[in-house]
């Protein structure tokens, strides 16, 4: 009973506390929207009378008398306009706020005094150094104590958008608004007298420390509790300006005790109710229970023992088994986990990579496309743009074929490497070339002269991947070009080392320590801090593996770096005769492509194999078209906004189930052509001439 | 701009007549942050002058009063002043005619005319006038479009002309003798040299 009586009364005290609590946070948030919604209607109230005085400030007559420096026009023509709006004279019935002082200043911020020569003291207080050409809100204190709200708004000369003087606007504050505290002076409409010296002591206190913008602290005043909230404003005040606004908290207090009694006498009553309930129940029922619980108990001990044994035995067994399927299906997610992470890590490796190869093929491009559009004399010299473009176009075959190589990731042991024949001296050339923005015009910007010598023994044929390759010697090329911030020799040769093909760079530069000469082929070891990836060589040394080549390096600090890479020969019977590429002419196409760049080219590029074609720039119009039109063939683009690639095929279909559709595709090497039965052929971006034409023709065979 | 050329050719009262011609170096067009390009006043830190740069010269001298006053006309169109800016010898009679669809009132606070011909419209008749009795420069705006504005140049000479949009000038049927040749560049600027004009004879006078 004692138990209970303890429990409940515990029960009854935390339901006080949390009631208090709750009590406490409602009415400090209820007072807090208050004051929000104050500063709200402070702020609508600001930004109506800004708008007032804007729209005053313009008015031909005031700008005309203070263009004439006529003052008594200017105050003359300001107290019609003002009197026209209400806002001084009124008749006490608009909504507008009474002015109690309009004043002009001239550019200089200084007075331009009114004609009748009447000026109060403190008025020198609304004159500035210089005027802002923004519109300026505050407060000034006037000579009797009282609060005014000053506007200040620059009047701007419409042709030349210049500051040539301003109009202030001294407003009464409503009572409604609030107090401010500004400059150690409280102004608290509503609330004076005795309480006011200690007011200001605590919001002194309050908003002396750093801190919020907004604060709130409870306080005494003639000690009855308020509660007091504060919140900074811009001010043109050099001092800081807060809004102030004091709740009294003595209500709520008193609500507070209320509450608490409430909930003693209410536990009390319980305590007192469930006291005697107990009691009687207790007295009635309990002895004839008692009797025949003595009996029953032995009975069910007896039976409940040798059931329990059993179910122990039979429990244990499943328990085992359970747990050991457990740690099957762990094992398995653990296994399957490691995987994936080790998918993901090869994969993050293989995009920075990719990164790094994109980069690389992207700095003949810029390079060359850059010196074409500085230089247009350039184009006026045909061998010479042509080489430029031809560098152009080998490196952005380079980076489509960096993206091709995310198919070798996806697929590693489904396909196999084509290697084709490969010039070694023409790629040497052809490299040096693509890598020329780098070494001549990078390294000449940066001050630094380097000399380029190829030394081309004529080889024999290799057989490799000839993008590959390139990106080998580029590679090579730009570590020769960051080892040499000098200046200084790159030299390339080739010759024939045995049956093996023999390629060398050499560079004068910084040369490698031994520890760096070790370590510069393993994955993502970089000298060259955040300019470097760490990929460069390790990449280099991987394509060179993949070609069944070898790797030698030699380096001397301060003396420079010769990597010499040793290659195999190409053997005849690697070659297959390419099958003579067929063309086909004279088509009629419609071409759907949402990125006009892309649709332009694919016009151009099948224009010129003879081909009509029509150019839709989405689903819906290549559906229109192809409505509209007969066509031999459709080549569409497969993400496009609204309707897709293979959504508009398969309308197409329908209508014409014998005309063939190519869908063009980024991730074509990724995707399976059985996903897409609407299409005829899948062709991946970015389409060459070629792989078009072949896609064409296949099509066409459908 | 379509240069207007402003030329009085008053009945000369002396047989023989001299020219005066010449080019005003006309500063180069502003290049300061304009608000609206399509005020040809333009008004900065209290100076009013045209733009693009537009002057006028005449020839200040005791000139034989008119037996007539003189008339101009300041047309309020598309809610702009035409011209904006208007060159007329003292004791004209100005006509400020409305031919636009919408409410005008033309007021001026410069000490040389002081006036306000309050809101009219087109239909309202007749059209108002005001008499310019002071030489001095006017600066006119309306009180309904803050942007509108023009100047009124009022000199004490029936010889004056605007200069063509590249400085030149010509005044034609000047009288012989000596006088001043006056220039107004902007509401602060003027300029001005003596000439000694001979009957029948061109003199070429450059400012500056």
């Amino acid at each position: 009973m004692l138990v209970v009586a303890a429990a409940t009364t515990l029960a009854m005290w935390l339901a006080q506390q949390g009631a208090e609590a709750a009590e406490q946070t409602r009415i400090q948030g209820e007072f807090r929207s208050a004051f929000s919604a104050q500063l709200a209607d402070r702020r609508t109230q600001l930004e109506s009378l800004a708008d007032l005085c804007r729209a005053l400030a313009r008015k031909p007559r005031i700008i005309a008398a203070l263009e004439e420096a006529s003052v008594q026009d200017l105050y003359d023509n300001a107290q019609i306009e003002l009197q026209l709006r209400g806002v001084i004279g009124g008749n006490g019935i608009s909504t507008i706020r009474t002015a109690r002082l309009h004043r002009f200043l001239d550019k200089t911020g200084a007075m331009i005094a009114p004609p009748n020569g009447r000026r109060e003291p403190w008025e020198t207080r609304l004159e500035q150094d210089g005027i802002s050409a923004t519109q300026t809100a505050g407060y000034v204190a006037a000579g009797d104590g009282s609060l005014l709200e000053v506007v200040t708004t620059p009047m701007i000369d419409g042709d030349t958008g210049e500051v040539f003087g301003a109009m202030v606007l001294c407003f009464v504050p409503r009572s409604s608004d609030g107090g401010v505290w500004i400059e150690g002076t409280l102004h608290l409409p509503g609330f004076s007298g005795i309480g006011m010296a200690e007011a200001r002591q605590a919001i002194a206190t309050v908003t002396a420390s750093a801190g919020p913008s907004e604060r709130s602290a409870p306080l005494e005043i003639n000690g009855a509790p308020y509660l007091l909230f504060c919140q900074t404003f811009d001010s043109t005040h050099k001092s800081p300006a807060w809004h102030v606004a004091l709740y009294p908290l003595a209500e709520s207090i008193a609500r507070q005790q209320a509450l608490r009694w409430k909930i003693v006498s209410v536990g009390a009553l319980i305590l007192l109710g469930a006291y005697v309930a107990v009691h009687f129940l207790t007295a009635r029922l309990s002895s004839p229970v008692e009797k025949l619980e003595v009996t029953s108990e032995v009975h069910r001990v007896g039976r409940e023992r040798a059931e329990a044994a059993l179910d122990l035995t039979n429990e244990e067994l499943r328990a085992r088994n359970t747990e050991l399927a457990a740690a099957m299906d762990k094992l398995k997610a653990a296994q399957q986990q490691h995987v994936q992470q080790e998918r993901l890590r090869a994969l993050g490796q293989m995009a920075s990579g990719v990164a790094h190869d994109f980069n690389n093929a992207l700095v003949p491009i810029l390079g060359f496309s850059d010196l074409l559009l500085m230089s247009p004399e350039t184009l006026a010299d045909p061998a010479r743009a042509r080489g430029y473009l031809q560098s152009i176009q080998t490196a952005a075959s380079d980076a489509a074929s960096v993206v091709a190589r995310l198919r070798e990731f996806y697929r590693s042991s489904a396909e196999v490497e084509k290697f084709t024949p490969v010039d070694l001296c023409k790629l040497v050339t052809q490299s040096v070339a693509l890598t020329r923005p780098r070494w001549r015009d990078q390294a000449l910007a940066g001050g630094a002269t380097i000399e380029l010598r190829t030394e081309l023994d004529p080889v024999a044929l290799i057989a490799g991947d000839e993008a590959a390759l390139r990106e080998v010697l580029t590679n090579l090329i730009f570590n020769a070009v960051d080892a040499m911030p000098q200046g200084g020799t790159i030299t390339l040769r080739t010759r024939a080392d045995g049956e093996r093909v023999l390629l060398e760079i050499s560079d004068t530069g910084t040369g490698m320590s031994e520890e760096v000469r070790c370590r510069c082929l393993e994955p993502f070891f970089s000298t060259k801090g955040e300019r470097g990836t760490g990929l460069g060589l390790s990449m280099v040394f991987g394509i060179i593996q993949r070609h069944g080549g070898i790797l030698d390096l030699q380096s001397e600090l301060g003396k420079g770096t010769t990597f010499r890479i040793s290659l195999p020969p190409h053997h005849e019977e690697q070659a297959k005769a390419a099958p003579a590429a067929e063309i086909q002419r004279g088509l009629r196409l419609l071409v759907v492509d949402d990125e006009e760049p892309v649709r332009e080219t694919l016009a151009a590029t099948l224009a010129h194999d003879g081909h009509i074609v029509t150019l839709a720039k989405h689903g819906v119009d290549g559906l229109r078209q192809f409505m509209a039109g007969s066509f031999d063939l459709v080549i569409t683009d497969r993400a496009m906004p609204g309707m897709s690639g293979e959504q508009m095929a398969a309308t197409m279909k329908h209508v014409r189930p014998q005309t063939p559709v190519i869908l063009l595709t980024g991730f074509g090497q990724f995707l399976e052509k059985d996903r897409f039965p609407e299409v005829d052929v899948l062709a991946s971006k970015p389409v060459s001439i070629t792989s078009l034409r072949e896609a064409i023709v296949s099509a066409m065979k459908t | 701009m379509k240069p207007i050329l402003f030329l009085c050719l008053l009945t000369a009262t002396a047989a023989a007549q001299a020219v005066v011609e010449g080019r005003v170096a006309l500063p180069e067009a502003k290049t300061g942050p304009v608000v609206a390009k399509r005020y040809e006043v333009v008004t900065k830190a209290g100076l009013s002058e045209m733009s693009p740069s537009q002057a006028v010269v005449w020839l200040e001298g005791n000139f034989a009063a008119p037996a007539a006053p003189p008339r101009a006309q300041l047309v309020q169109k598309d809610l702009s002043f035409v011209p904006a800016l208007l060159p007329i010898r003292t004791g004209t009679v100005v006509e400020f005619p409305n031919q636009d669809a919408t409410y005008h009132n033309i007021f001026s606070f410069s000490a040389t005319k002081r006036f306000d011909l309050g809101r009219y419209r087109a239909e309202d008749k007749p059209v108002p006038t005001q008499t310019f009795d002071k030489a001095g420069l006017v600066a006119l705006r309306c009180d309904i479009h803050e942007h509108m504005r023009a100047l009124i140049l009022v000199v004490d000479s029936p010889y004056f002309v605007k200069t063509q949009s590249d400085g030149s000038y010509k005044l034609s049927g000047l009288p012989a003798g000596r006088y001043n040749l006056k220039v107004w560049m902007n509401s602060k600027t003027t300029l001005e040299r003596a000439v000694e004009l001979k009957a029948g004879t061109t003199s070429r006078v450059d400012f500056p």
